[in-house]
Parts: C-alpha cells; sequence; structure tokens
C-alpha cells in the first residue's frame, strides 16, 4: 500500500511542555486510521499539525510525498477537516455554508455548484439546501459539517469526533458515509471516544498517550499485545458423581483450550484468541453425555486494550 | 479572497441586531434627540431682537456724540432698535418690552440689564466693546490730539458678515453627531468583532486549514466591511436628511468632503478595531468596546453639546470629527476636515499594516 501521510519523530512543545514527544506513524492511501488517545495525549496537537494548524518543533511530516512546510499550499488544497464542533455560519443556508467552505479551495462557477450539491447528497441533506443550521437537528448538523469539509473532494480527510451527541440513525449514516469516503479513494484519519465506531470503520488504530506512540495496527494486532485468549463459558447439566477436575483436564489437551475451570453447572474455558470453531469442544460434551443448554463468548475488546495500554478510560 | 469578501457582507446584512445597531438607532436617534432637545436648545441658540431705551442727557458733549453715533450705527447695521428716553425713564425701563437700558453719565456708561440673561450677555458685550474702543481713542487724542483730528474713517468694514446658519437646528447638530456615532461604534465594533464571530461559529479552524492565505483573509474581511460602511453612512445622512429634513453642508463639494471624511474615519475605526481583535482574538467586543466609545462620545458632546471637560474633550477623536464637520458644514470651512481626512488615512494604513504583521507572524490560526 502506498504511505499517504507520513510522521517521523514529530515534536510539539508549548514551553517547557512537551506535547507531542518523538511521534512517528504512517497512514495508508484508502486507509480509514484511527488516532486514539485520552484527553491531553496529543491527538489534537497532532491534527494540528497535520493540517498545518500548528506549527512544529521538531520532526516532518508529509502528505502524498509532499512536505507540509515546503509544500504547504499544496498540502492544504489536499486536506479536508470535520472538527469536532459544528462549525458552520449560522446565517448562511447548507447549500450556502458547503458553497462557501468549498470556495475557500478554489472552486467556482458550476463546479462549486457541483461540488456542493455532490457533498450535501452524500450526506443526504440535498432536500435541507436551504435549511439555516439552527433549524436542523443535531445529526443533521453534524452531517452538514461533513458536507463542508468533503465538498473540494480532499484526499485526506481528518475527522474529529464526527459522531458527537448524534442519535443512531445519523450515527450509521455518518459511518457509513466515511466507509463510502474510503470506497471512493480518500484516506481518512479518525478520532472518537466511541470505541465500537473505531472498532466498526477503522482500518489501522494507533495510540498514543502523554505525546508518546504506544501502539498502532490493526484491531485483532492490538488486542493480541494484551492478551491472545477469550472466554468461552459454556452452561450444562454435570451428574452428580462426576469428576469435574478431570473433564476440565482432558479439554486442556484439546487445541486452543488453555485452561478451564467449572462453577456449578457452569464450564469456563480459556481458549485462543483466534479460535473461532469451537465444534471439537461441543462434541466432546456430547461424547460424554453433558446437554449443553446456553454458550457465550467473552472477547477482550479495544477498551480494554486502551486501557491496558494506557492506564486511562476514553472518557 | 472574493468569498471572504461576500461571507463578510452577508454576515452583515443578515443579523438583526447589526441592521439594528447600524442603521435604524442612529436614525432613532436623530429623529429622538433632534425633537426633544430642540426646545432645551434654543436660549443657549439665539440672541433674538434687541431693544434698549438709552439717555445721553448727563453726558459730556464729546462723549455723548460719540456715543449716539455708535447707537445710530447699531440701528443701520439691524443690530438692534434703540430709544433716546431721558436719565430717569431709562433708568426704570419696562423690561417686558426693552431689553435694556444704557446711560451715559459723563464719559461713563451704566448698562441695565433685562430679564433674558442672553440679551444682556449681548448688550453688555457691545458696550463693554464701545467704552473700551472710546477709552484707547481718548488717549492717544490726549497725546497726539492732531493725528486724531487728521484721521479720516477708511471706510472698510472691519467685521464681514456672513451667513453662520441661523437657520440650523438641533436636528442638524445630531445629524452630525450620531454620523459621527456610528462611524465609531459601527466600524471599531464591527471591526473587533470579525475574528470572534469566526471563533463563536467555530470557523476558524476551517478558514485557517483552507487553500486561502491568511492575509487573504485578513483582507478580505477589511475590504468585506467596506459596503456596511457606506450603507450605514448613507443610511443616517439620507435618512436625517429625507425624513427629519436635517441639513449638511450647503454646497455639493462640502458635502462630498464631508462624506470622504466620514469615510476615512469610519475605516480607521474598522481596522483599529480589527488590530483589536487581533491581539485579544475573543474579546466580547460590544462588551468591552461599547462602554468605552460610549464614554468617549459622551465627553465629546455626540449626545448633548453642553458636555465639555477642558482639557480632555478636544483630545477625543469623536470631538475632533465632530469639530470639523461642524466647521465644514456651518462655516464652510474645509481645513480641519482636511486634517481629519489626512489623519484618519494615516492611521488606517498605520492599523492595517500592524494587522497584516501580526496576521502574518502568528503561530496559529489567524
Amino acid at each position: 500500500m502506498k504511505e499517504f501521510l507520513s510522521v517521523k519523530n514529530l515534536i510539539k512543545n508549548y514551553g517547557d511542555f512537551c506535547a507531542v514527544d518523538d511521534l512517528s506513524f504512517s497512514v495508508y492511501e484508502g486507509e480509514i486510521f484511527g488516532l486514539l488517545g485520552p484527553n491531553g495525549a496529543g491527538k489534537s496537537t497532532t491534527m494540528n499539525v497535520i493540517t498545518s494548524l500548528s506549527s512544529f518543533s521538531k520532526g516532518s511530516v508529509s502528505v502524498n510525498g509532499m512536505d507540509i512546510l515546503k509544500e504547504k499550499d499544496k498540502v492544504k488544497q489536499i486536506i479536508g477537516m470535520v472538527p469536532q464542533e459544528i462549525a458552520v455560519y449560522p446565517f448562511l443556508s447548507a447549500e450556502e455554508n458547503v458553497r462557501f467552505f468549498a470556495s475557500l479551495y478554489g472552486l467556482h462557477g458550476s463546479e462549486l455548484k457541483k461540488a456542493a450539491e455532490r457533498a450535501l447528497e452524500f450526506v443526504g441533506l440535498s432536500d435541507r439546501a436551504k435549511m439555516k443550521p439552527k433549524k436542523m437537528s443535531g445529526g443533521m448538523k453534524r452531517r452538514l459539517n461533513i458536507a463542508c469539509g468533503i465538498a473540494h473532494n480532499p484526499k485526506l480527510i481528518i475527522m474529529d469526533e464526527p459522531t458527537v451527541g448524534v442519535d443512531a440513525q445519523s450515527r450509521e449514516h455518518i459511518l457509513n458515509s466515511i466507509k463510502t469516503l474510503r470506497e471512493n479513494g480518500a484516506t481518512v484519519i479518525y478520532t472518537s471516544h466511541y470505541m465500537n465506531e473505531v472498532e466498526e470503520i477503522c482500518d489501522r488504530i494507533a495510540i498514543i498517550d502523554h505525546g508518546r506512540f504506544v501502539a498502532c495496527g490493526t484491531e485483532r494486532e492490538l488486542i493480541s499485545l494484551v492478551s491472545d485468549v477469550k472466554t468461552l463459558k459454556l452452561f450444562t447439566e454435570f451428574p452428580a458423581d462426576f469428576d469435574k477436575n478431570g473433564f476440565v483436564s482432558e479439554l486442556t489437551k484439546l487445541p486452543d483450550v488453555k485452561s478451564g475451570k467449572t462453577d456449578g453447572n457452569e464450564l469456563r474455558l480459556e481458549v485462543s484468541g483466534t479460535c473461532r470453531d469451537f465444534s471439537l469442544i461441543l462434541e466432546y460434551l456430547r461424547k460424554r453425555g453433558l446437554p449443553i443448554s446456553g454458550l457465550t463468548t467473552e472477547s477482550i475488546n479495544l477498551e480494554d486494550v486502551f486501557i491496558a495500554l494506557t492506564g486511562s478510560e476514553l472518557r | 479572497m472574493f468569498s471572504i469578501i461576500l461571507n463578510s457582507v452577508r454576515s452583515y446584512f443578515r443579523s438583526g441586531p447589526n441592521i439594528f445597531m447600524t442603521v435604524f438607532f442612529p436614525v432613532v436617534c436623530v429623529f429622538l434627540l433632534g425633537t426633544f432637545l430642540e426646545r432645551i436648545e434654543v436660549s443657549d441658540q439665539a440672541v433674538g431682537e434687541l431693544s434698549i431705551v438709552y439717555s445721553s442727557e448727563n453726558g459730556d458733549m464729546f462723549s455723548a456724540s460719540a456715543f449716539e453715533g455708535f447707537i445710530e450705527g447699531l440701528e443701520s447695521e439691524n443690530a438692534l432698535s434703540a430709544e433716546k428716553v431721558t436719565a430717569d425713564e431709562a433708568e426704570s425701563f419696562d423690561s417686558s418690552v426693552y431689553s435694556a437700558a444704557v446711560v451715559l453719565d459723563g464719559s461713563d456708561i451704566t448698562v441695565f440689564n433685562g430679564t433674558d440673561r442672553i440679551k444682556n450677555r449681548a448688550v453688555k458685550a457691545m458696550f463693554d466693546s464701545y467704552s473700551n474702543t472710546a477709552s484707547a481713542y481718548m488717549s492717544a487724542a490726549s497725546i497726539d490730539p492732531m493725528a486724531i483730528a487728521a484721521a479720516k474713517p477708511s471706510g472698510e468694514k472691519l467685521v464681514q458678515s456672513k451667513d453662520l446658519g441661523t437657520n440650523r437646528s438641533m436636528m442638524d447638530y445630531y445629524a452630525v453627531t450620531m454620523t459621527v456615532m456610528i462611524m465609531f461604534m459601527g466600524s471599531c465594533i464591527s471591526g473587533a468583532s470579525s475574528y470572534t464571530e469566526e471563533y463563536d461559529y467555530c470557523t476558524i479552524d476551517r478558514l485557517s486549514v483552507s487553500s486561502v492565505r491568511r492575509l487573504e483573509i485578513y483582507f478580505g474581511k477589511i475590504i468585506g466591511h467596506s459596503p456596511m460602511i457606506l450603507i450605514q453612512i448613507a443610511s443616517v445622512m439620507l435618512s436625517s436628511t429625507l425624513l427629519f429634513g436635517a441639513e449638511y453642508c450647503r454646497t455639493a463639494g462640502g458635502n462630498i468632503l464631508l462624506i470622504a471624511m466620514f469615510i476615512s474615519v469610519s475605516f480607521a475605526a474598522l481596522a483599529v478595531g480589527v488590530l483589536i481583535n487581533l491581539t485579544v482574538p475573543k474579546i466580547p467586543a460590544p462588551a468591552v468596546l461599547s462602554p468605552a466609545l460610549w464614554t468617549m462620545m459622551f465627553l465629546s458632546g455626540t449626545f448633548q453639546k453642553n458636555i465639555h471637560v477642558d482639557g480632555l474633550s478636544e483630545r477625543l477623536p469623536p470631538y475632533a470629527v465632530q469639530s470639523a464637520a461642524f466647521d465644514l458644514t456651518v462655516f464652510s470651512r474645509p481645513e480641519k476636515a482636511v486634517t481629519v481626512i489626512i489623519v484618519s488615512l494615516a492611521v488606517f494604513a498605520a492599523a492595517v499594516a500592524a494587522g497584516a504583521v501580526k496576521v502574518s507572524f502568528r503561530s496559529k490560526n489567524i
């Protein structure tokens, strides 16, 4: 995959305070890259540097092979930003807002008109083009916020918590829109406090804390950093004189089963994190005449990984 | 940059409070202040007709002749009307009919006041000047009587009478001061709100990350306020003239110079406002600047012409602009207006340059 954004040894100091400390990561073309970190971790500073909102002390940042200091204007032209706040003008209609922000990137005339229409259609606001933001619902405002950031068809889109405070329906619409942007070839950097969103849409995730890089990889790779096991719970009916310990000992000899224990009629097995086929285990129980009345699995999720790596929760 | 300009114009014209404060409010002030303060101000404005009685029967021959000649001269200039009476009649004059009584005794003049303070001051001023002139003449005559005897009147008038705008009203006064008010309030506060608005709407980052350069945004904001400046001046001047009959200059040239002065001052106030906003990015301009501007205008006599603090008022910008405007509108004297224009353009250029430097060297945002 082509490296689209490259951050190398980035350092940003505010006086004596180091907001970003030797941070390096790459984002590949056409991927959705999640950037996670607790408050004050340096996410916003990093994104501000990428968008040229902030200067930086040391290091280098390049977008599509262009250094953001040497080719600032060209880099700005291909970046779109969707800020966490609803950043639109209340006195302009949805269409006027989108047209204004697109015009800042040199679009004009029919090209500008088409770009605005396309962006509004993309976020499902075509029928609200003449509506002013103050009359819109929270979800519609969020979608307008996205339309304003993508109307000029940027190749790199930076989204900072784009779903804060929206209803489930709008969230679903927004997440699907982001996936569509990826399918259309855009590269997206995405931050959110909602771990399930990050798990759902991000191809790779970087976790930063105290301005430093903690981990980066796919969801599975991050989970494997913390633990490669998951818990399988089986509900059965053990006969009164059943040798539970001996049975558990036999089960641990099966592939993927690492350990186990019983609690009444509940059998808890620690299995390999990559194990998805439990047929061998179930077959073993059936052979011993044990009926299966229920089965659940408990996996480590991204939030567990985040807490384990940073020592704090996102919220 | 055109987009920024267009957006600034839209921002202004789609804001109800903006339109009210910069267009309707000054017009309403012209009407209310001009109408309600008109009567209060009359006694301070007009001396009115002067009618006196005088007596010269107890004066010495030379003084009586000169005294009567002086009064005849005033009558011929229509400065007053006079009736010659005896000394006793003069001292018991009817103050409901006459403004004052003047009695010559030897070479001394006594003025008996009437009931009108302004008329009393006018009569006293006339005869004080006569008395001083007569004293000077007598002194000269005692030194060189031949030279005085040989002196002939040149026939040249030392005082040129000119129309000083006797028909001027308080509406005219407030038409000028309200235009000055809106220039300072509207332009300065709009300028100081130009970036604050972007922070309020959270659009500042969007502007900053866009392809538009910071200086383009900066100049776009200044140019974007131009229509507002023109419209707010035009609305006050036209409405006060057409609706309330206020009068500015009597010549087209004077009015053009007056408008040029108003525009240049507005741009200077705007540029200073933007500079303030760049220095204090999130300043709540109306809350912070309004009290300062109101105080400055109050002390400059913008709302009541009698308010004046010696040594302070004349140093305040609104006072200087108002003074130049009155010089131009009432006396047709353009010198102060030209000075104000030059100073305003210099302030505008300096503020714009300082703002441009500030914008260029900011590390974050605009």
